[in-house]
């Protein structure tokens, strides 16, 4: 879905940069399909992020690019392109040269958007890089709410929840709870985790159903109650060790989904340069500063089969959401 | 005076921006109603920009039938032709921009407008476009960094290739 | 809370290297945020990777400096060249710019920083008593008091705007239809995008105000001037006069206050303030009609008050970890790369932080103070720069400018049908500013009354059950009651001038029912007959 404007200038530049280069007879940048080692990288590297900056993914965006740099030599350069539920961003890198110097670290939701509405890429459009983390949800509600358990939250007949967005886990994910336990729910849409975050410690909604990180803090001070736990593999985290799982409490989590986040790149990049890329991201990942970081931050490191598999995870998380949402009778348009 | 001044008739040429008005919330109401309106209770994505658009018609309305006389209005003369060259010189800087870069667009944009429009002298035209461009190159592609669109300008000085 | 820790903070603002990082932030703020579309959030974007190398306070202390520095930049192109800086300065162009074509930039701009250093400072202090007692209440506003403040501010531009107040409102409905086109937040349905990704993203705010006011001003100076410049002849004074500060000490201190507490409502906080202390200055003013020609307490006030809150608006940010606008996200960002989750625990975990920061504050101000003094006399030669050769400057600069927050050339277009908009408003009377501010407002709006609905179940009640949103509500019916008294009192009473004027110069007979001299009673119940023209036109 280009604007023909964006044709235009694309064709433009294309004229003009087969031109340039047919004036100038220097000899290529060293290309791909040659067997010799590949001159990579030799210039300043951008990692799009496609959500506003100071957010989780930024954040540790700008962490993985700054232990990266020392490995690769270069300077990573993290941009933010914020809006359209990440689509925009991710439209810019799909679009961008496969040479390399153009990644994005980004969430799982991000590529989903994809399946749920008209966006110029598909799963296709990107080269899968490295998986990083994931991020296991709290249900949590406000004291002033009266709600002090589990038990009490299904004894309600409704309540209210807020969410990060149309379609996000924290969306489904709790509808599909709410339903499950049989109260009346209706979901309060934010822009974003820091507002649906501020509403429940308001108690403007009843509870909010996402990001360990976004609320351990409010939960350390007492500001916010944990009612479940959802975890990757089920079991507690060991920060919340009295906290019971929502498997435990008798929930179905089959169709539930917990974000994910990783690096991809345009597809058609050669595969040395992501084997490179891939190399050097997984030696960050793994390594103490980003781990300490991780940790501190509340983000469970994917590790073996759930890194590798993390792209596959994506596509599956997406197809198990258009599920619910065409139940649930949700149209994106 | 307390006498009332007479109104000028409806039709009259100032009140074409009310009726243009009038006409844009028009048809942004009927845009606004081929997406889900909702109800009250539980408002759908067309509700607001229906009820806004239909507040815009109703205000424009109002202004055409109630304003008495072109006081607010300025009239389109001759000169006001110059303003579509104005217009289209922008136009064309943002097409140059797009293909042959910052520099070259800043320059041939600044030259232009400072000779023909601004009727300077050809010593202050090129000091004026010379001395712009280099400090809008320089603080924004250089210094901030901005990814322009390629520049052959300042690809040529940086790396001695187009 | 603790003096002592307050103290500490002072001292660690204080010491030379980090006096060394907010002097570097301010004038890098400054610089910056006078370049159009590079606001306070691009500009502290990019040199956020420079805080990973600096020690921690002096990484904080130089991005608030950023912070003000740029805030400062933006009034400064407010009232040189009409252009805003960002949505809080909106205000500022009616009053500021006025004074710079009369040659008074110089006391626009020095009482600018003033007010702002003055307006910090109290807020500082508020913050100081005030805090743990703010925190809890902040966090009990939700959506229905945002959508009531929004409400508030929407209804306070239209009133004040330089337009009747019939075409505001028309424009400002404008200007709510365009904050429509993009992804609807609450259901995700994409509303006016016509199948374009561009058009998804919602159309940019700078974009729009440039075109507005940029481009449109020098579509507008194309037809009326070719040689001139916009101020000719001496430029006057550069240092507020006396009589400036005096006229000023009012509007400040009003300002401070109304400022600190509208900017601890998260998203709207700076604009409305801004908005309000412009209503607020204009209804106690001893002169109102020179409010939109120059009065300095147009400027005084809304800078105060747009200053205040921007340090209020901290609070949220450093004591709950919610940042409540772009750039606070970025400063939040920033602590965490150094390793502080701000929080409820920060002031117990990192008092040094927490009162650095607000010191900083403090002295970033009382440092943009003393650099804007000096600098004023350059800038403010840039009025007198004959009218062609400013255009070229102002179509270069916000042309890269409005390309740089997106790398969208698309956001240049949108610029400049904006500014062929912008053009056709000037030429029939409609004022661009409250399409500026409704674009911000707009959403905010919109959002929060569905949100407040989705709570409540879909009950309008919502809104007048709740105390801070039933004092909003009240503040805009008086708002209204009070606007439409004040226009029909001044309507009839200038029509009572009027008659008594043209009767003792012998122009019309006195008419024997309603120009009676002795019954003056009579005048001041308006007959039925009246019209509103006049009292429109003099707003």
């Amino acid at each position: 879905m280009t604007s023909s404007i964006t044709r235009l200038t694309g064709a433009a530049l294309a004229v003009t940069a087969s031109l340039a280069l047919a004036a100038c007879s220097s000899a290529p940048a060293g290309d791909a399909d040659t067997s010799a080692p590949v001159d990579y990288p030799t210039k300043t590297i951008t990692m799009i992020v496609p959500y506003a900056a100071g957010g989780p993914t930024d954040i540790a965006a700008r962490a993985i690019a700054q232990e990266s740099e020392a490995i690769l030599g270069q300077t990573i350069v993290v941009e933010n392109r914020p809006g359209a539920s990440g689509i925009t961003g991710l439209a810019e890198v799909a679009a961008a040269a496969p040479d390399g110097y153009t990644l994005t670290f980004t969430t799982g939701n991000s590529f989903e958007q994809s399946v749920y509405r008209e966006t110029p890429y598909t799963f296709e459009s990107f080269e899968p890089i490295a998986g990083v983390f994931s991020q296991p949800y709290v249900l949590v509600t406000s004291p002033s709410t009266g709600v002090g358990s589990f038990a009490d939250l299904e004894a309600l007949d409704s309540a209210t929840y807020a969410t990060t967005g149309v379609g996000t886990p924290t969306h489904t994910d709790a509808t599909q709870l709410f339903e499950q336990i049989g109260v009346d729910a209706t979901a309060v849409p934010f822009d974003g985790s820091a507002p649906a975050v501020q509403a429940v410690v308001g108690g403007q909604t009843t509870v909010f159903f996402g990001d360990a990180a976004q609320v351990m803090p409010f939960i350390e001070s007492g500001d916010l109650i944990p009612l479940a736990q959802f975890t990757v593999d089920g079991e507690r985290v060991d920060y919340l060790p009295d906290v019971e799982t929502i498997e435990e409490l008798g929930i179905d989590a089959g169709d539930m989904s917990l974000p994910l986040w990783g690096i991809a790149a345009p597809a058609g990049t050669p595969a040395e340069i992501v084997e490179i890329l891939r190399t050097t991201f997984l030696e960050v990942i793994q390594g103490d500063t980003f781990t300490e970081f991780a940790d501190t931050n509340y983000f469970p490191l994917l590790t073996g089969d759930a890194e590798v598999d993390w792209y596959q995870t994506v596509q599956d998380t997406a197809a198990g959401t258009k599920a619910v949402l065409d139940k649930l009778g949700i149209v994106l348009q | 005076m307390s006498t009332e001044t007479s109104r000028a008739p409806l039709l009259a040429p100032f009140r074409i921006s009310s009726l243009v008005v009038a006409g844009f919330a028009a048809t942004t109401a009927v845009l606004s109603m081929q997406l889900p309106v909702g109800t009250i209770q539980q408002p759908g994505a067309g509700m607001w920009p229906l009820i806004v658009s239909v507040g815009v018609g109703i205000a424009a309305l109002v202004l055409l039938f109630t304003e008495r006389d072109a006081s607010d209005y300025e009239p389109l003369t001759k000169r006001s032709l110059v303003v579509i060259v104005g217009f289209l010189l922008m136009a064309g800087f943002i097409v140059m921009f797009a293909n042959i870069g910052f520099t070259l667009a800043s320059l041939i944009f600044s030259v232009v407008w400072l000779r023909f429009l601004a009727k300077e002298r050809w010593g202050v035209v090129i000091g004026g476009a010379v001395g712009f461009t280099v400090v809008f190159v320089v603080v924004f592609v250089i210094v901030l960094k901005v990814p322009v669109p390629h520049d052959p300008v300042v690809s040529l000085i940086t790396t001695g290739r187009l | 809370m603790d003096l002592g820790d307050a103290l500490g903070g002072f001292a660690v603002a204080l010491q030379p290297l980090n006096l060394l990082f907010v002097f570097l932030g301010v004038l890098i703020g400054m610089v910056v945020g006078v370049l159009p579309g590079l606001g306070p959030a691009p500009t502290i974007a990019l040199m956020l990777p420079l805080t990973y190398v600096m020690p921690t306070e002096g990484a904080i202390v130089m991005l608030a400096g950023i912070y003000y520095g740029a805030y400062y930049g933006g009034t400064i192109t407010s009232v040189l060249l009409r252009l805003p800086g960002e949505a809080a300065s909106v205000v500022t162009v009616y009053d500021g710019h006025q004074m710079a074509l009369k040659g008074r930039a110089g006391p626009a701009l020095g009482i600018s920083a003033i007010g702002s250093f003055i307006g910090g400072t109290v807020a500082v202090i508020g913050l100081f008593f005030l805090s743990p007692v703010i925190a809890d209440f902040a966090i009990k506003l939700g959506p229905p008091e945002f959508a009531m403040l929004a409400l508030g501010g929407l209804f306070m531009v239209s009133m004040l705007g330089q337009a009747k107040p019939l075409k505001n409102l028309i424009v400002a409905g404008i200007g709510l239809l365009v904050a429509t086109v993009g992804i609807d937040s609450i259901t995700g349905v994409s509303r006016f995008t016509f199948g374009s990704t561009e058009l998804l993203r919602g159309i940019d705010f700078i974009a729009v105000t440039m075109g507005l006011f940029g481009l449109g001003d020098v579509l507008y100076d194309l037809e009326h001037s070719v040689r001139s410049a916009r101020v000719s002849g001496k430029i006057g004074r550069v240092l507020p006069t006396k009589q400036d500060l005096r006229d000023s000490a009012g509007p400040i201190a009003r300002g401070s206050v109304l400022g600190f507490f509208l900017g601890l409502l998260p998203g709207g906080g700076g604009v409305v303030s801004s908005l309000a202390s412009y209503a607020v200055e204009k209804r106690v003013a001893k002169d109102p009609s020179q409010f939109g020609k120059g009065a300095i307490q147009g400027v005084a006030g809304p800078e105060t008050a747009n200053n205040a809150g921007s340090t209020s608006s901290f609070l949220p940010l450093l004591s709950l970890g919610i940042p409540s606008n772009v750039v606070l996200a970025l400063i939040y960002g920033a602590l965490l790369i150094q390793g502080i989750t701000p929080g409820p625990g920060l002031v117990t975990e990192h008092p040094e932080v927490f009162w650095g920061v607000l010191a900083s504050m403090v002295v970033g101000n009382a440092m943009l103070l003393v650099l804007s003094l000096p600098l004023v006399r350059v800038f403010v030669n840039l009025v007198r720069v004959r009218i062609g050769i400013l255009a070229t400057i102002i179509v270069l600069v916000t042309m890269i400018g409005v390309y740089s927050v997106g790398n969208s050339i698309a956001d240049m277009w949108t610029m400049l049908i904006f500014g062929v908009v912008g053009y056709v408003m000037r030429k029939t009377g409609f004022d661009p500013g409250p399409l500026a501010l409704a674009l911000v407002l707009g959403p905010l709006l919109e959002s929060s009354v569905r949100q407040s609905l989705l709570m409540s179940g879909g009950s309008i009640g919502i809104f007048v059950e709740r105390p801070v949103a039933l004092v909003f509500v009240l503040g805009i019916v008086a708002l209204i009651v009070f606007q439409v008294i004040s226009r029909r009192r001044s309507a009839v009473e200038r029509r009572f001038y009027d008659d008594v004027h043209a009767q003792m110069h012998g122009e019309i007979e006195p008419d024997p029912v309603i120009d009676a001299p002795e019954d003056l009673s009579d005048a001041v119940s308006p007959p039925s007959t009246m019209t509103q023209s006049r009292g429109e036109k003099e707003q």
